[in-house]
């Protein structure tokens, strides 16, 4: 029971990690059929994010294991937890609403508007939301463990995007026989 | 500053590549030409894209270049593929050719793509053409860019799909077209070269154009900084894409211009409107035709035919 919010705030990174791929790989490959490239890129995201979901859990665990008060520091990271999916959930509800729609939407003026007026801003928001859920915990709990566990996280995070756009340029430059 | 990009003006790729439009040579471009154009007018980003590209003896370097526009290109794709613009050309193609059919003309028609680059809308087509759209319809397009006609002949032969590209004018092929199409290319021409453009156009073959551009408003700019600020991660599409959004012709100027210039076809605007009036899109499209058709195209585009402006 005490592990639900902390799986679910993992599948929520991985959720996440699949989009980064997506998101890293769109615009890097100029076919007109790239079903199997946009599946690729979520795979990649999706397998990539893994490390930093592990490494953090890791590192939580074995913070918890050196710590004198293991209860406290439980507690700390379950109310960090609680806090994040605070902030975190409303905005992958939005997101998952947008790609419904997206799905369902037939007229070529519908998925404009949802690009331009949805997934656009939301893209665009998305560093504030991630930053803003990690001040909020850090404000309220003021524990050096939690603090260090969510710079981990979102460092590990940015690496992952990091990462994955260098990569997908890199396989643009070769397609396109720019590589030097 | 960003921001600069909302401004009218010239984009970074009309100023770092050139080619003669007889021979279709590239001209060599003095790197100091291209800086003192974004210098006399303060703007420090387009300065700075401009300035990272390498030289050799002043010229801009053509293979550093070419990697920039390429990229850019490829971006731009992303913004063609997001807002469906090959499936809107379709949309008014199909019915389009359905309605020069069943005024008698039936011979194979050649649909050219004026300034294609990387070849998006064509090879979009193409692939629609494997699904069984189209039918009889020979699809070419046309850029003076060697690179990027190029790079679209390995794409469309990546996915065998019946499109070719030409580094050519398209106003002066050896079949002439039947139907001009285009998309963002408009906005590159400046009020007198729209004017030539469309006189262009006038010719025994052609029979109708169709030419997708941005529609210049405040919606369309924001939208467009919003949009590529989010999207785009090359810096010169970022400029680019923004500024085209700036520099499209009004409405009002784009009917006047192939109103005067082609005498032979009726021209109109087409989807001004998002839903309802006031709401504008950020793209609009001309469309010139030959009025023994005007009927049977608004027939065949069904409900979609509200979106039709007045006819000139």
């Amino acid at each position: 029971m005490v592990l639900k919010p902390f799986l679910f705030l993992a599948l929520l990174a991985l959720l996440d990690s699949m989009f980064v791929g997506f998101r890293s790989a769109a615009g890097r490959n100029p076919l007109i059929s790239k079903k199997q490239f946009v599946k690729r890129s979520l795979l990649m995201g999706l397998s990539f994010g893994l490390f930093p979901v592990l490494i953090t859990g890791v590192c939580g665990l074995v913070i918890l294991k050196i710590s004198s008060d293991p209860t406290l520091v439980l507690e700390d990271y379950l109310k960090a937890v609680q806090i994040l999916l605070k902030i975190y959930l409303p905005y992958a509800a939005i997101m998952a609403l947008a790609f419904v729609l997206r799905l369902v939407a037939q007229s070529v003026d519908m998925r404009s508007f949802l690009s331009v007026s949805l997934f656009g801003p939301m893209t665009l928001a998305r560093p504030f939301v991630v930053i803003s859920g990690v001040l909020y915990a850090l404000a309220t709990l003021k524990s050096p463990q939690v603090a260090f566990l969510l710079l981990l996280m979102i460092g590990l995070m940015h690496g992952l995007r990091l990462g994955l756009e260098r990569h997908f340029l890199n396989e643009l430059l070769v397609m396109l026989h720019l590589k030097t | 500053m960003f921001f600069d990009s909302a401004r009218p003006g010239k984009e970074i790729s009309d100023l770092v590549i050139d080619f003669d439009p007889l021979s279709f040579e590239r001209k060599p471009i003095k790197k100091a030409e291209a800086l003192d154009y974004f210098k006399q007018r303060g703007e420090r980003t387009p300065y700075d894209i401009i300035n990272a590209i390498d030289e050799v003896d002043g010229i801009l370097d053509s293979r550093a270049v070419d990697k920039l526009i390429l990229l850019n290109h490829t971006e731009l794709q992303r913004l063609s593929e997001e807002h469906c613009h090959g499936q809107r050309v379709l949309e008014l193609l199909e019915p389009l050719i359905k309605s020069l059919r069943q005024n008698g003309h039936l011979e194979r028609l050649r649909v050219v793509d004026i300034g294609c680059g990387l070849g998006y809308v064509m090879r979009f087509l193409g692939h629609c053409q494997k699904k069984g759209a189209l039918k009889d319809v020979e699809l070419i397009g046309v850029d003076y860019n060697q690179t990027l006609v190029n790079e679209a002949k390995k794409l469309a032969a990546a996915e065998d799909l019946d499109c070719r590209f030409l580094i050519d004018n398209a106003f002066r092929l050896k079949e002439p077209a039947h139907i001009f199409i285009s998309t963002g290319f408009l906005h590159h021409l400046d009020r007198e070269s729209l004017r030539t453009c469309f006189t262009l156009h006038e010719g025994p073959q052609t029979k109708a154009f169709i030419h997708f551009d941005f529609q210049p408003g405040l919606f369309s700019i924001v939208g467009s900084l919003l949009f590529h600020m989010a999207r785009f991660r090359e810096r010169i599409a970022r400029f680019d894409g923004v500024r085209s959004a700036a520099r499209g012709h009004s409405a009002a100027h784009l009917i006047q211009a192939s109103q005067n210039s082609v005498n032979d076809l009726k021209v109109t605007l087409y989807g001004r409107y998002f839903i309802c009036k006031p709401i504008p899109r950020a793209f609009h499209t001309l469309v010139g035709l030959k009025n023994s058709v005007r009927a049977s195209f608004e027939e065949n585009l069904d409900s979609r035919n509200q979106r039709i402006d007045q006819w000139y």
